[in-house]
């Protein structure tokens, strides 16, 4: 994971300690770390990036409140990951319907000199394509694909995150990986 | 058909979580077997496919804003600057309608009750003000009400807590010691009380077999209930095998894989019967299972399959001396069958016997 690096600088203990006596610089520090993987987390879990910001808000939230009751026996990434996690999830269980998501169109960058209007629109397209085949998978199997795939984490981490053995996040992971390839494949994404 | 545990490999080394040992026999397997490639082949496309998935969107910038104020409030030591509005506290705040509700709902809260004075506070109405302490009042009136009667009367009856004290003294007596009662064996009374005596009365075929002449002359042999009573020769059986070590350390990858056999099926919830013993002494009751793996040789095994699901019925000898690569994969057409044509509430060992996959050895009656 691409925090990792930043999170060896500073031991767990030392960070939790400073961030429940209310360090202004802690805390920001913590976003400044953790907002982009939580928003990366949030968006792949709901498909809708007004709503993973919102999510993103409610983590960072739940993370200020109860830092105080923060078990030391868990490593802080793996928490906060895990909060990330199940409030997706309680979000996803409050839609009253299934939603089919398609990207908002100020979500994606406008065509420029680099990237086109038509290899923008392809991307576009791309991306539904995956992420309305990630929709469609239940939870447990659409959380290890996007721990695995989009935030890149080991199978010992994913297994912290879930707390869940590391033979059920290998399992599930590949339950899950063929369940996706064959949406993708319906879809035309990937090959027989 | 591919080996699920040729197939967990191939993801362990997609993930590049595979060990040099299995990752050369990956490889050997993929050399032989055409169908192992195209599912490598598919899990690269997949993996390709992600890899190449548009990246997430940047977070709105409002996003980062928000965020940032949230840590500015949660800084006891905030500097006051002028015109500084004091951000939200995130402490003992009630929570109402929807999240994104509460949210707002606080930010917005909180700012005006630390707004300071000259803004939005100077613009309230003096009716306004009014009727705000009217409210406070009223409220206070009513605790002050309630504090006064709920002291009054609980404890100005004091004469009905005198006549529930009183008549206490008639009861008392001395207390009854243990060295009063004498009692007798107690090993009956306890059994009756376990867990394992419920699971025999509840049992017919249990229930049957204790009250068989035959399991009576059987127990009657006093070496027959040393043998069944004394544990550390069990252990020590278990100990000096080395096949059966060896075999427990390897049946995690094995069970993992079975898992996804299983689950690959729709039996992820279907209990079976398997054991596994290192050596034929059988130590685990490995003749009883409805699947049951003896060890032969280094890596290789015999299995047995039919046993009855609760360990009524023998098993049988299905293939010898197979591989242990070949476990699952001789298991797969089963499983598949098993999926498919069992009864409803059919165990898999009954399942093996009714469709005459195995034969189950003759019973006592019968070689009789």
């Amino acid at each position: 994971m691409a925090h990792m690096g930043r999170m060896s600088d500073e031991p767990d203990a030392t960070w939790v300690a400073r961030l429940r006596v209310r360090d202004a610089g802690a805390f920001s520090e913590l976003i400044e770390c953790y907002e982009r993987p939580m928003f990366n987390v949030a968006f792949r879990m709901l498909g809708s990036a007004a709503e993973a910001a919102d999510a993103t808000q409610e983590v960072f939230l739940k993370v200020f409140e109860n830092i105080a009751g923060y078990d030391p026996k868990y490593r802080l990434f793996s928490w906060i990951y895990r909060i990330a996690v199940n409030e997706s999830i309680d979000r996803l269980k409050h839609r009253r319907h299934a939603e089919t998501v398609a990207m908002d169109v100020e979500d994606f960058p406008l065509a420029s000199a680099e990237r086109g209007p038509e290899q923008v629109a392809g991307d576009a397209q791309l991306h539904d394509l995956i992420q309305n085949a990630l929709m469609e998978l239940p939870y447990d199997h659409r959380v290890v694909i996007v721990l695995r795939h989009f935030a890149e984490c080991s199978y010992a981490q994913m297994a912290e995150i879930l707390h869940i053995p590391e033979k059920t996040v290998k399992s599930r992971l590949y339950s899950a990986r063929q369940a996706l390839h064959g949406k993708l494949f319906a879809r035309g994404v990937a090959a027989a | 058909m591919i080996d699920p545990l040729e197939m967990a490999w191939l993801h362990a080394d997609l993930d590049d979580d595979l060990d040099p040992t299995a990752r050369a026999r990956l490889q050997a397997a993929l050399e032989h077997s055409p169908e192992l490639r195209a599912a490598r082949t598919a899990l690269l496309e997949l993996d390709a496919a992600l890899r190449n998935a548009p990246p997430t969107p940047t977070p709105p910038p409002s996003l980062h804003a928000r965020l940032m104020e949230m840590a500015a409030a949660a800084s006891p030591d905030r500097v006051q600057e002028p015109g500084f509005t004091q951000p939200p506290t995130f402490g003992g705040v009630r929570r109402i309608g929807s999240r994104t509700a509460r949210i707002g709902w606080r930010m917005s809260r909180t700012h005006h009750r630390h707004e300071p004075r000259g803004s939005t506070m100077a613009n309230m109405t003096t009716n306004k003000k009014a009727l705000v302490t009217a409210v406070a009042v009223a409220i206070v009136a009513v605790a002050v009400g309630v504090a006064y009667m709920g002291d009054m009367f609980p404890h100005g009856a004091s004469e009905m807590a005198a006549a529930t004290i009183a008549p206490a003294h008639r009861y008392e007596a001395s207390q009854v010691k243990s060295g009063d009662l004498q009692l007798g064996n107690q090993d009956a009374a306890k059994f009756v009380q376990t867990d394992a005596y419920q699971k025999i009365i509840n049992d017919p075929a249990m229930m049957t077999l204790l009250r068989s002449d035959a399991f009576r002359t059987a127990l009657a042999n006093s070496e027959m209930r040393t043998a069944l009573s004394n544990s550390d020769a069990l252990r020590s059986a278990l100990q000096s095998s080395d096949a059966f070590r060896a075999s427990l350390q390897n049946s995690d990858a094995f069970l993992s894989a079975l898992q996804i056999e299983l689950d690959k099926h729709g039996l992820h919830d279907e209990p079976i019967d398997l054991r596994i013993s290192g050596c034929p002494n059988g130590c685990s009751r490995p003749y009883l299972a409805e699947i049951a793996l003896i060890g032969k040789a280094p890596g290789r095994y015999n299995r047995l399959l039919g046993g009855d699901h609760r360990g009524q019925r023998m098993n049988a000898l299905y293939r010898e001396n197979i591989p242990e690569v070949e476990i699952l994969a001789v298991l797969h057409a089963l499983l598949a069958r098993f999926a498919t044509a069992r009864e409803a509430g059919e165990h898999f060992g009954d399942f093996l016997a009714r469709t005459g996959v195995m034969t189950s050895p003759p019973s006592r009656e019968e070689v009789a």
